[in-house]
């Protein structure tokens, strides 16, 4: 049971770190919508038009870090099986 | 001499006619019109986007001084990225929108007015409100008037259209929000750059 929570835990810090680079490695806040700039051809005006789109952030980033250092943690509370003679 | 004097009239009154002015208003259908706003925070500065704008400008292209009029933000459409930001920002603790409903801008004066052209530019004064704060400010604006191009935007609609553009900054604290509280999460200065286009139908 020790060994299996660290292994979920050791996968979950994996996957969250790995889709938050891959997702482009955002510095900033999460984000749930981008902005798409349109230019209105008569006034010439630039407004943003934001388009759903999620973007994770050092949040999302830092939440799933400490979920995964929580259960890693959890794990230590746990007594090691040994084997019984 | 009677002919003359008839001339006259009827020149004095096409004049009247060219050079009165006109009503333009700012409720756009496409919501292009916007203002954007940007504060300074320390892990990325607040962007954000009101598109939620209303309000009638009157302006002369023959008088361009004598511009009235008075422009609204509905602060609930004030829109940041991250939701948890958007719903704190609307909330009591900062803009509480439920209770200020809307930002708005009054006109009560223009100075060092200058027309090239169709643009004009000019500092305006008037009464800046926020969060139930009303401060008189002086903003540069430049005003670009458009004469007959509303059909290009309305193919139905025969009409003018007037372009404002201002950008300006104002410190959250002189409207009581979050008064010397949070400077080092979130900048006392707020930029704001407006992007408005009215119409006046003929």
């Amino acid at each position: 049971m020790r060994t299996k929570l660290r292994v979920v835990a050791a996968l979950l810090a994996l996957v969250v770190t790995a889709f938050w680079f891959f997702a482009g490695a955002n510095r900033g806040w999460t984000k749930t919508s981008v902005a798409e700039k349109f230019k209105d051809p008569v006034t010439e005006i630039e407004v943003d038009r934001y388009m759903k789109h999620f973007v994770p952030g050092v949040d999302y980033l830092g939440a799933g870090l400490a979920a995964a250092g929580a259960l890693a943690g959890a794990s230590c509370f746990l007594r090691k099986k040994t084997a019984q003679i | 001499m009677k002919k003359t004097a008839l001339l006259l009239v009827l020149a004095g009154l096409n004049y009247a006619a060219i050079a009165a002015p006109s009503s333009f208003d700012f409720k756009d259908p496409k919501t292009v019109n916007n203002v954007v706003f940007r504060t300074d925070a320390p892990l990325e500065s607040i962007n954000g986007t009101a598109t939620g704008i209303s309000g009638t400008v009157t302006f002369d292209p023959a008088d361009p001084a004598a511009t009235r009029g008075k422009i609204v933000v509905e602060a609930a459409s004030l829109h940041v990225p991250n939701p948890i930001m958007e719903k704190g920002l609307q909330s009591d603790s900062w803009l509480d929108v439920a209770k200020y409903p809307d930002i708005t801008f009054e006109v009560s004066g223009l100075d060092h007015v200058k027309t090239d052209g169709d643009k004009t530019t000019a500092d305006v004064t008037g009464t800046f409100s926020l969060h139930g704060v009303s401060n008189k400010i002086t903003v540069p604006v430049k005003m670009t008037f458009l004469k007959d191009r509303l059909k290009d935007r309305f193919p139905k609609l025969q009409g003018d259209l007037l372009v404002l553009r201002a950008s300006f900054t104002i410190k959250r604290s002189d409207y009581g929000i979050n008064k010397a509280k949070f400077e080092d999460k979130v900048s006392d200065e707020i930029q704001l750059t407006l992007s408005l286009a009215g119409q006046s139908p003929r």
